[in-house]
């Protein structure tokens, strides 16, 4: 190769079959040579994924022609290469092989893949037949094999040769996970690779895969990360005959293992009854249960365990049953909801005290080992409970009962932090999954137990302000508070907890904020504004850089979060803390490239729609084709002047000039526009003189006939109304009753603002009210315009 | 934009008419199907539900499924008693119906049993609706009441035990039978809208359980719609008016002028001089409104224009059942107008979808009888395959390393080395013990047998 052959930039094609051939040269160790540091291998992958070295993707021009041969060539070489590494004697080399052969699987181009795949895969099979000596080859093996599987799978038209060639590797593997070594990890991996793409060639060695995947379960000693991976096998297994019953009968066989475990562990601790009736749900009677889980018996499962050992079985099988509800299926499955809830209200309801009505048969010995486990099982049931509520959705209705009982139960007793966390995760999914119905239900449960955990909020050591109050305040009131909070903060409530808390009640007053919560609607108000208050007076955290444990900035933006839905969820008046609430928003919009700040100006512009409130119409105005047309132009004309009359009325009275919209509205000549100011100036002539109700402007009357906001009227309503009287509605229903004295100028202000708000959005109806408040003295104070007084009009 | 259809029943055996809403092309026509008001529902866009009109004379009422790509009636089930009303929620887990007694009964599809049967009404009820967070159901009669119901209530006997009546509310507010009844949005602040044969429109709000507006209407109302900005809602009259009455909408000018003879919170009409209208349905787009009328026909009105865009001939029976939805995967449009349409939706379309079992008289449903949930499949297409190789090399090269790092197998060395040497001061410790009991059993020996020759002497 030429020295002064440069390329053009990297991005160029014929760079790669070069870069290909060098790292060959250099990197590659061939016949002769040892391998090198294990980390260059790396090296050359990284770079032959980020270059796509062993693509051969080139456009078929007839310039490229040279360059493709170059780059096939290259490719062949790296092959060669790596096959001769797969059968060397030595392991590292060997090992080397089998790992670059896993990344061209993944790399190469379709056409060759699928030339040379079976050739690959007897490669790679004669280190798992007989098995090879050492555990790198084996597991990269079963990695490299699984990934060839994988690359198989996406071409539909080889789903024939895909199952059998699977079907050679499932004996081999499944040996493989019986020995009692780690490397079942990677062909684990390699089985559920298997059950994933090509579940029928499992078919004939259903019964011997249940078994070695149970076996290894249960005696196995793995790690975390192996339990997870077998229960993710068991749970793919029935795939294996993709029908219905398998499905079930996996189910039905894990619960009465988990069943038997139970009874084994929890013997006194739990009343006798509900063990036989667990098992009732399970094997109804008169049937027979099935064969036991993985060919294990009774004895098996129970008796070759320790106390110890049987507990952490339970929590395995536990995760099984919650990886088979999650899993897809290609067919549609049975769930035995029943028996499932009545298995995790089973273990909810120990919590390691003994019955007091029986005379205790276990000893201390053994006590304390169960409740070592027990926050682990709890755990694991949650989850199984959360995952029924995911999958079955409506069709827990039948035993949402249940469930809530389970629920507020736990709800009460629970301590752990980390329980409680899970716990207001599944209310929060429970809430939102069954909406209205299920807030009855659950509100005063959640809102009791959520206020005492935000409680603690005053206490502890986030209470450092009191340093900046104590100029102010008398030292000896500041010391009693001091002790005060010493004393409270013994019961400190971990940040994940209030942040889970603060969820719940956000999620609870967006689905069902409305829907009798009078008794506590203004307590979660007021709770929630002091959380965030309280949360938010210190500054603004910093974000964290860890996303596991929840920092400040969190338990910040959560209070946030749940202060915006306790604004936004409808109720009967303004929202007490309005005000305070926007100055927060306000305040952490100027953190700019925060979490915080980004979700304040989502705040804000939620709130504005609150503030303004729309009831925009239809159709564009200007346009708008009205009932009935009658005269050509004439109706646009009329409907523009009735708009902008309306802008001016208000800003003749209340002399905010709206200066622009007057000059559109005087450019707009006509009659019906000196007729609607004069109105205008008439009834608040009238309004300043008299001070009474004006109905003599039956424009107006009309006008408001009938406008905007739906509000409440009597349900013993006569269908029969005077304009008058509806008038009077309409006007009571926007001005609070309890403004006294400048009822007529109420009047029109509360006419104006919904004249405005119709049609301009309403933007100037803030300006409007404070102005009139100035200018009218007889207004003592400002109108509330969100109180709704439905009884009004019967003074 | 997906296609929709439009689905109308009517009182008469006309069968169902299908409709493509953009095209005007029709689909299949569903064979014998007499519908009363509000009878027919599309089970979440699966299959169609109706119940069927039936003579005085039968015990039985009787409920028909067909499904997309059949004319014929492929489920026939006999409830109880004749079901007017059939509601279904959008998973399409349960149909609801209303009995003539005034019974509500409630079927779990996927088995068509009957899980729950309670006394709603006095007299039949007339309509059935879902809340939009499907957790309530809205009950209308012709005892004039409007009833909302807790489905959680309704499965927990000991809730009602404590709450001493199942429904949540019961509104008294008609005089006369109830026609229909449509609910807003905005979950637990919804509103409630119920028409009735005392010619007028109420309007409940669901969070305080009270009436809000109360609209008095020239003629009989037959059936509502409601905006989906909720500004108006329209309710067609049985003198053939399309009323529309304000919710939230700004008033026109049309209350100046005194053209407006209609009444309070009427804000105009649409139009055509046709019969009486008896369903109506909005399209998804909220614009285009469309219409059931009694001499057969099905108009789509344009709601922005208020001009009739669209005309549907059904049949000369009143068309009582008006259900506007998207195009079912599994609906197999016949039309050659429709051809790329076919080819988007692929095997899919003609895929047949296998119905459920037809819905049970009488409960099967006892303590021991199992109440399980499906859990449907889902489609992998939105799954990564993801190649392991790479991971796992690193791993092993991560070990390597590990293992190879000076640090480490000194420490190891170190280990063993003390390892080794307590096992040695072990070995010597074994060895001492040995050693002292093996002199001990001579000592022993010797001297028992010193003893013995003495006792011998």
């Amino acid at each position: 190769m030429a020295a002064f052959d440069h390329v053009q930039n990297m991005y160029d094609v014929s760079l790669k079959p070069r870069l290909l051939r060098s790292f060959i040269k250099e990197l590659i160790p061939d016949e002769k040579q040892q391998l090198g540091n294990p980390l260059e291998l790396s090296q050359v992958v990284s770079a032959i994924k980020t270059h796509g070295l062993l693509s051969e993707r080139v456009a078929q021009t007839d310039d490229n022609k040279k360059l493709i041969e170059k780059w096939k060539s290259a490719v062949d070489l790296w092959v060669d290469r790596v096959l001769m590494l797969v059968s060397s004697n030595m392991p590292d080399k060997c090992w080397a092989g089998i790992c670059l052969l896993g990344v061209t699987f993944e790399e190469c181009s379709s056409e060759r893949f699928l030339a040379s795949y079976s050739v690959w895969f007897q490669k790679l099979l004669s280190h798992l037949q007989p098995p090879a000596e050492s555990h790198f080859v084996k597991v990269s093996c079963c990695v490299s094999i699984s990934d060839l599987l994988t690359r198989l799978s996406g071409f539909p038209n080889m789903k024939k040769d895909g199952t059998s060639h699977a079907a050679k590797v499932v004996h081999p593997v499944l040996k493989l996970i019986q020995e009692d070594s780690s490397d079942a990890e990677g062909a684990v991996g390699l089985l559920c690779t298997i059950l994933n793409f090509f579940p029928s060639s499992l078919q004939k060695n259903y019964d011997s895969a249940e078994a070695a995947i149970v076996t290894k379960l249960i005696y196995g000693k793995c790690n975390p990360n192996m339990l997870k991976k077998l229960a993710l096998c068991l749970s793919l297994l029935p795939k294996s005959k993709g029908d219905e019953d398998t499905w079930s009968l996996m189910i039905q066989k894990i619960l009465i293992a988990i069943n038997i475990l139970l009874n084994d562990s929890f013997q006194g601790l739990e009343e006798e009854s509900k063990t036989s009736e667990t098992m009732r749900a399970l094997v109804p009677p008169g049937k027979d249960p099935p064969a036991p889980l993985g060919g294990l018996t009774v004895f098996d499962l129970s008796n070759k365990s320790t106390e110890r050992l049987s507990i952490t079985n339970i929590s395995t099988l536990l995760l099984c049953c919650s990886t088979m509800l999650t899993t897809s299926y290609p067919v549609r499955v049975k769930v035995p909801i029943k028996p499932l809830l009545m298995v995790v209200g089973r273990i909810l309801n120990v919590d390691g005290s003994l019955p007091q009505t029986m005379y205790p048969t276990l000893t201390a010995m053994q006590q304390e080992h169960i409740c070592i486990q027990l926050p682990v099982l709890h755990s694991y049931s949650l989850q199984i409970l959360c995952d029924v509520i995911k999958e079955a959705h409506s069709q827990l209705l039948p035993h949402t009962a249940h469930t809530i009982r389970l629920v507020t139960e736990y709800l009460r007793t629970c301590e752990l932090p980390e329980l409680r966390v899970k716990l207001y995760g599944l209310i929060k999914m429970m809430l939102m999954s069954m909406g209205v119905g299920m807030t009855i239900y659950l509100a005063e449960d959640v809102i009791s137990s959520a206020s005492i955990d935000l409680d603690s909020n005053h206490g502890g050591e986030e209470a450092q302000p009191m340093n900046k109050k104590r100029k102010h305040e008398n030292a000896i009131s500041f010391l009693e508070n001091q002790s005060q909070m010493v004393y409270s903060s013994k019961n400190h409530v971990p940040i994940s907890v209030k942040i889970a808390a603060l969820g719940a009640l956000e999620t609870l007053l967006t689905v069902g904020g409305a829907l009798r919560s009078e008794s506590w609607r203004s307590d979660v108000d007021q709770l929630l504004i002091t959380v965030a208050t309280d949360a938010c007076k210190n500054g603004w955290a910093k974000e964290a850089n860890d996303v596991y444990t929840p920092s400040w900035g969190d338990f910040q933006l959560a209070s946030l979060r749940a202060l915006l839905a306790s604004l936004l969820s409808p109720g009967r008046f303004r929202p007490a803390y309005l005000a305070q609430g926007l100055e927060l928003f306000r305040g952490g919009m100027q953190e700019t490239g925060t979490k915080v700040a980004e979700f304040c100006a989502h705040a804000l512009l939620s709130l504005e729609v609150l503030i303004h409130p729309r009831a925009l119409p239809l159709i564009d105005i200007g346009s708008s084709v009205e009932y009935p047309v009658n005269v050509n132009g004439m109706k646009d004309k009329f409907m523009k002047s009735n708009i902008y009359s309306s802008v001016v009325q208000k800003s003749n009275l209340v002399t905010v000039t709206g200066g622009t919209s007057r000059n559109e509205a005087e450019s707009e000549e006509d009659d019906l526009y000196e007729k609607w100011v004069k109105d205008g100036e008439n009834e608040m002539e009238k309004n300043t003189t008299e001070n009474v109700v004006s109905v003599e402007a039956p424009m107006n009357v009309a006008e408001d006939k009938g406008k905007g906001i739906l509000v409440e009227t009597q349900a013993d309503e006569e269908t029969d109304r005077y304009a008058l009287k509806n008038m009077e509605t309409e006007v009571e229903v926007v001005v609070a009753k309890g403004v006294s004295g400048g009822g007529a100028a109420n009047d029109v202000v509360g006419r104006r603002f919904e004249t405005v708000g119709g049609s301009e959005g309403g933007g100037e109806f803030v300006f409007a009210l404070g102005d009139n408040d100035n200018e009218d003295a007889a207004m003592d104070e400002i109108p509330d315009i969100v109180d709704v007084e439905p009884d009004s009009d019967e003074e | 934009m997906e296609d929709e259809v439009v689905i109308a029943s009517s009182s008469l055996e006309a069968g169902i008419g299908c409709w493509d809403l953009r095209s005007g092309a029709e689909h299949l026509r569903y064979r014998s199907c007499a519908s009363p008001p509000h009878g027919l529902v599309s089970v979440a866009g699966r299959f169609l539900a109706s119940s069927q009109l039936r003579d005085s004379s039968s015990s039985s009422g009787s409920v028909l499924f067909w499904s997309w790509n059949k004319p014929q009636v492929e489920v026939k089930s006999f409830p109880a008693e004749a079901i007017n009303p059939l509601a279904c929620n959008t998973d399409g887990t349960y149909i609801v119906g209303g009995g003539v007694s005034g019974h509500i009964y409630l079927w779990e599809v996927a088995t068509g049993r009957l899980l729950k049967k309670w006394h709603g009404h006095y007299r039949p009820v007339t309509c059935l609706v879902f809340s939009n967070d499907q957790s309530l159901l809205i009950s209308g009669s012709e005892d004039g009441t409007v009833r909302v119901w807790s489905l959680l209530m309704i499965f927990d006997e000991e809730g009602q035990q404590r709450a001493g009546h199942l429904y949540e509310y019961s509104f008294t507010g008609h005089a006369l039978p109830v026609t229909d009844i449509v609910t807003g949005y905005g979950g637990s602040n919804a509103i409630i809208l119920s028409a009735s044969l005392d010619r007028t429109c109420k309007v409940w709000s669901l969070a305080r359980g009270t009436l809000l507006r109360n609209i008095v209407f020239p003629s009989i109302i037959d059936a509502v719609a409601l905006d989906p900005g909720e500004h108006v809602f329209y309710a067609g009259g049985r003198d053939g008016k399309i009323y529309i009455a304000e919710l939230n909408a700004q008033t026109t000018s049309n209350n100046n002028n005194n053209n407006n003879n209609y009444g309070l919170h009427i804000i105009g009409t649409l139009s055509d001089q046709s019969k009486a209208i008896c369903s109506l349905g909005f399209a998804l787009d909220g614009f285009q409104l469309v219409v059931g009328s009694e001499d057969g026909m099905v108009r789509v009105w344009d709601t922005k224009t208020r001009n009739i865009i669209r005309v549907f001939k059904h049949a000369k029976g009143p068309v009582n059942n008006i259900v506007v939805m998207r195009q079912p995967a599994a609906l197999y449009p016949r039309t050659a107008g429709n051809n790329n349409n076919n080819n988007n939706q692929g095997p899919m379309a003609r895929r047949h979808v296998a119905l459920p079992p037809p819905l049970e008289k009488y409960s099967s449903i006892d303590e021991h009888s199992e109440l399980n949930a499906f859990i449907t499949p889902r489609s992998n297409s939105y799954d990564v395959t993801s190649y392991t190789t790479l991971q796992s090399m690193n791993n092993q090269i991560n070990e390597l390393q590990q293992h190879g790092s000076s640090g480490a197998s000194e420490m190891e060395l170190e280990r063993l080395k003390l390892d080794c040497k307590r096992s040695m001061q072990m070995v010597q410790q074994w060895k001492k013990m040995y050693q002292n009991l093996n002199q001990f059993c001579v000592g022993e020996l010797l001297n028992g047998e010193a003893d013995e020759t003495n006792l011998m002497l």
